[in-house]
């Protein structure tokens, strides 16, 4: 039971993560963002740093849902400043970057393991506690997404995505108006480091690689482009599909079952424009 | 199709795979060990060695004994936080015992929830020096602990009249876990540090390393890192005429060093836990290792198969003492009361901490004999 | 100690500016960055160490950059060229998803631990240079030359250069695009087999070794400036330079982090590449 309580946890804190990312940066900007895992690990290894190098391991551990914000936000706003004029697949490739710089500079901090025994601040010590916490995380992400949605902020967004030269030619500046979402989306990321580290006791750079992050938005683009269920099948897919496929395969092929595993999700990634190009959920075509 | 449909036909789908694949196991009426090891992965090779040890102690179990003990074996790919969920996994199938959780930082990831839920974990192969106590007693280990390892290599250094030491190590937990062990141990020491590299795991190039290390002119080298960077480390070595006395641990053997630097090894010396001399259980092993692998089993090997055999033991023990029902606490008395066992790598032992006790180290080197490069001991 | 690291940097980095090529031809022919071609790369790669097995240098050369060719004509004509048809904006995932697949094939069939090169490599007389640091600077001028009078002087060249400046307007005058795009696919089939052949030799091989070369020579074809094919041999050299200087002055860890800042700084001040024009809105 205790193994389930884990695994819907670690899903519930993906699926926040990839609304962050469909929702806000894929869905509204149109941007393949996939340094969001950059957030994610810095929300993870400063939770780590703090625990570990400032040994903090009481409620005073509650800040971090303040200290990861700001952190995030800061590197945010840099990025975001120095990719503005990279789009699309070159985005994606400065994203690469990021990421790669990231995972570097993460095992330069903590060492190649990373941080362990990162202590839960009193109120999320148990799993089921933290499995609660964040599906409330979940819920309130889903309401203030789908309010977004409705609100005429969005509509701008729509416009602006769909047409930069229209959106320009109206007097909107399309920079100004994308930094809050850019920081939304970040601050959520990181706050989802947080919770990772406290659901995994821990912060590994060998999770927060290019080839999880490439895979989670294939299965981004399996769910449906800004679509919160679309987020949700690929969060549950990720972390439940995942281990289960590689237990079932450890009896057969032991050594392999994660290889093959991320075969299948390669397959995936080459047959998903063939199939569905809208994705299951998706409100458009992936551009 | 109504996306809501179909959104809720997708968590159904979804729910039943977890449950099929979480929750239907076969109960099984024989005792179950698990080992955690990396099958895949950067240090694949390494797990799969220490399961080929544990797979032929199995054999032996069985022949011996007519004693069907089977063993769970889970890959952790060498992520901590995959070696905690496979844990969880195991515990979820009723296994309390495991013979092995490769990886010093992946154990002390996991003895948290093993002391919760009351699971114990014995190992084979993970060296880092406070484990034990972190482990609450339920953590035992039969390979000797990096301290134990560095103080014996300084200890020949200075036999040797070295004076200059350097320090070269693979930026991962075992590698910087020995660098910290040795600097340690070196403050005690006469000898003087001049230098510490780091290098990356599968590292492509030496070139800049050599360089640096032979910038720094060490009479001794101190080489923690493994056998494959070994042996390109050793051919860079060699091209850019590096003088240093090369120095490393049991982690250096194996052909994979062998391989790549062929007889440019000649000279390097290793310290082993002793498992060499008489020892037929040593002699019987590696017979049965080469012609069921045809090759010569590592330390990881023989420490494998011995971690299961003695596990398998104390737990006969345990059922002794204790019949049917005994429990871990029965396991941990066991253990500490003056237990011991003669495997493929000599004594075993423990102290009233259950705190595996050192065996002596025996001091190796390579040496080409018969036009072949071999481990011999220094005489 | 400097000498060597320069030395060691500079064929490095001309194994970099080779590897570029093959994007830079890529992408302009194209538009995508193909993350396949330095796994084509590792592959030519393994095939070479295979071969040599049962075989001498020569052929195992040979085979390797049949390897290449094999894999990035059938990359093309199996893969992209279908998905082009379907929805071209999905490309870069599916060359994503191609190396992806590469990548865990090759680590089922040869496992993750570094595949060495099974031979002791020798120094070239006096030199103190092995034959793949002798050759390398050569085979990349040699492809860089024909590359060059390939693009200026042969129809085929010209064919490329029009759909590379107008792909809609040379596919309505009749241009064979799709030729076109198998013979640029090949050419870089064979950057990719020597590249496997260098890399194997010098640096030993593991299925995810393609991964920072793709990031270290496309960002040379970035920084270059994306129409400039020879510039960005130019920049990876210099990349392999910093990477070695780097490794000298602090560690190989932070050689990697230093370069990519190094990277980033020139990208955020020049976002369209040094020697390039600016092509149109990145």
């Amino acid at each position: 039971m205790d193994l389930l309580i884990y695994l819907a946890t670690k899903a519930v804190i993906f699926i926040i993560f990839l609304i962050a990312l469909n929702s806000l940066m894929l869905g509204k900007m149109n941007l393949w963002a996939i340094g969001n895992i950059v957030y994610f690990s810095l929300g993870s290894f400063i939770t780590g740093f703090v625990s570990n190098n400032w040994g903090i391991n009481d409620n005073r551990l509650y800040l971090l849902f303040l200290i990861v914000p700001v952190a995030v936000s800061i590197v945010s706003l840099i990025f975001f400043y120095a990719s503005r004029v990279f789009k699309q697949d070159f985005f994606l490739f400065f994203s690469l970057f990021f990421i790669e710089l990231n995972f570097v500079a993460n095992k330069m901090v903590a060492g190649s393991s990373g941080y362990s025994h990162i202590i839960r601040p009193s109120g999320i010590q148990s799993d089921l506690s933290l499995l609660v916490f964040s599906v409330i995380l979940l819920i309130i992400c889903i309401v203030w997404i789908n309010n977004f949605d409705k609100s005429r902020v969005n509509k701008l967004h729509s416009v602006m995505r769909d047409s930069e030269i229209l959106a320009f030619s109206w007097g909107i500046n399309i920079n100004k108006s994308q930094i809050p979402l850019f920081i939304a989306s970040a601050i959520l990321s990181g706050l989802m480091g947080v919770m990772f580290a406290f659901c995994t006791y821990g912060a590994d750079p060998k999770l927060f690689t290019t080839n999880n992050m490439i895979i989670l938005f294939a299965l981004l683009i399996l769910g449906g482009i800004d679509s919160i269920q679309g987020a949700v099948v690929a969060g549950l897919i990720f972390v439940f599909f995942t281990y289960s496929l590689e237990s079932a395969l450890s009896s057969t092929f032991q050594i392999h079952a994660p290889k093959i595993t991320q075969i299948v999700f390669g397959i995936l990634l080459i047959v998903i424009p063939f199939i569905m190009p809208k994705g299951l959920f998706g409100k458009r075509n992936f551009q | 199709m109504n996306k809501k449909y179909l959104f809720g036909i997708i968590i159904v789908l979804l729910v039943g795979v977890i449950a099929v694949s979480v929750f239907n196991r076969k109960k099984e009426n024989n005792l179950v060990v698990g080992s955690l090891l990396p099958l895949s992965g950067q240090y694949g090779a390494y797990g799969t060695m220490a399961q080929r040890g544990q797979l032929l102690a199995l054999d032996e179990i069985k022949s011996k004994y007519n004693d069907s003990i089977k063993i769970a074996f889970f890959d952790t790919e060498y992520l901590k936080d995959v070696a905690l969920s496979r844990l969880m996994e195991a515990k979820n199938n009723n296994v309390k015992y495991f013979v092995e959780i490769f990886g010093s930082d992946q154990v002390e990831h996991c003895l948290d929830y093993a002391y919760n839920n009351n699971l114990f974990v014995f190992s084979g192969v993970d060296t880092k020096p406070d484990l034990v106590e972190k482990g609450k007693g339920n953590f035992a280990c039969i390979m000797p602990s990096d301290a134990d390892a560095t103080r014996e290599i300084f200890l020949w250094m200075e036999e040797q009249n070295m004076k200059n030491v350097a320090i070269l190590y693979v930026n991962d937990d075992w590698g910087e876990g020995l660098l910290s062990s040795a600097l340690y141990n070196l403050s005690n020491s006469s000898l003087n540090l001049v230098g510490q590299f780091d290098i990356n795991r599968n590292q492509q190039s030496f070139t800049s390393t050599v360089s640096k290390i032979k910038e720094k002119n060490p009479d001794a080298l101190c080489v923690f890192i493994y056998p494959d960077d070994g042996g390109r480390f050793i051919k860079e070595a060699s091209r850019q005429n590096l003088k240093a006395e090369l120095y490393a641990t049991e982690n250096f053997t194996g052909n994979d060093m062998i391989k790549t630097a062929q007889s440019l090894a000649e000279g390097v010396k290793l310290i082993i836990p002793a498992t060499s001399g008489n020892n037929p259980v040593n002699k019987q092993l590696v017979e049965k290792y080469m012609e069921k692998y045809k090759e010569e089993p590592t330390i990881f090997a023989l420490k494998g198969y011995d971690a299961v055999l003695v596990l398998y033991d104390v737990l006969q023990k345990a059922k002794n003492i204790a019949s049917e029902d005994y429990t871990i606490d029965d396991v941990k008395n066991v253990i500490r009361d003056n237990y011991h066992f003669y495997g493929a790598t000599g004594d075993i032992g423990f102290n009233e901490k259950g705190e595996f006790i050192p065996t002596k180290y025996e001091r190796m080197v390579y040496t080409i004999k018969d036009k072949e490069i071999q481990l011999v001991p220094v005489k | 100690m400097i000498y060597e690291i320069l030395k060691l940097g500079f064929f490095y980095g001309c194994f970099i500016g080779m590897v570029s090529i093959g994007f830079a031809l890529i992408y302009n022919i194209l538009h995508i960055v193909d993350f396949a071609h330095t796994d084509r790369l590792i592959v030519s790669g393994y095939v070479f160490v295979s071969a040599l097995t049962f075989t001498n240098h020569f052929a195992a050369v040979i085979l390797a950059v049949a390897a290449g060719v094999i894999f990035a004509f059938l990359s093309e004509w199996l893969i992209y060229r279908q998905v082009r048809k379907y929805n071209p904006k999905l490309l870069l995932l599916t060359t994503f998803g191609l190396s992806i697949v590469i990548q865990n094939v090759l680590a089922i069939i040869f496992s993750d631990s570094l595949k060495e090169y099974p031979f002791v490599e020798q120094t070239v007389l006096q030199s103190n240079l092995y034959i793949r640091e002798l050759l390398i600077f050569p085979v990349l001028l040699i492809i860089s030359l024909l590359l060059y009078y390939w693009l200026k002087k042969t129809k085929s060249g010209l064919s490329i250069r029009a759909s590379i400046s107008n792909l809609e307007r040379a596919k309505t005058l009749g241009v064979p695009i799709n030729k076109i795009y198998i013979i640029v696919f090949v050419f870089s089939g064979i950057i990719a087999g020597l590249g496997g052949v260098y890399l194997s030799m010098g640096y030993g091989l593991t299925p995810y070794s393609g991964f920072k070369i793709m990031i270290f020579a496309f960002s040379a074809c970035l920084i270059a400036g994306l129409n400039n094919v020879y510039g960005s041999v130019i920049i990876g050299i210099i990349i392999g330079i910093s990477l070695s200087v780097f490794e000298m002055l602090f560690n190989a860890l932070s050689a990697e982090l230093f370069t990519l800042l190094g990277l980033i700084t020139i990208l955020f001040i020049k976002p369209h590449g040094i020697f390039g024009e600016k092509l149109r809105i990145i």
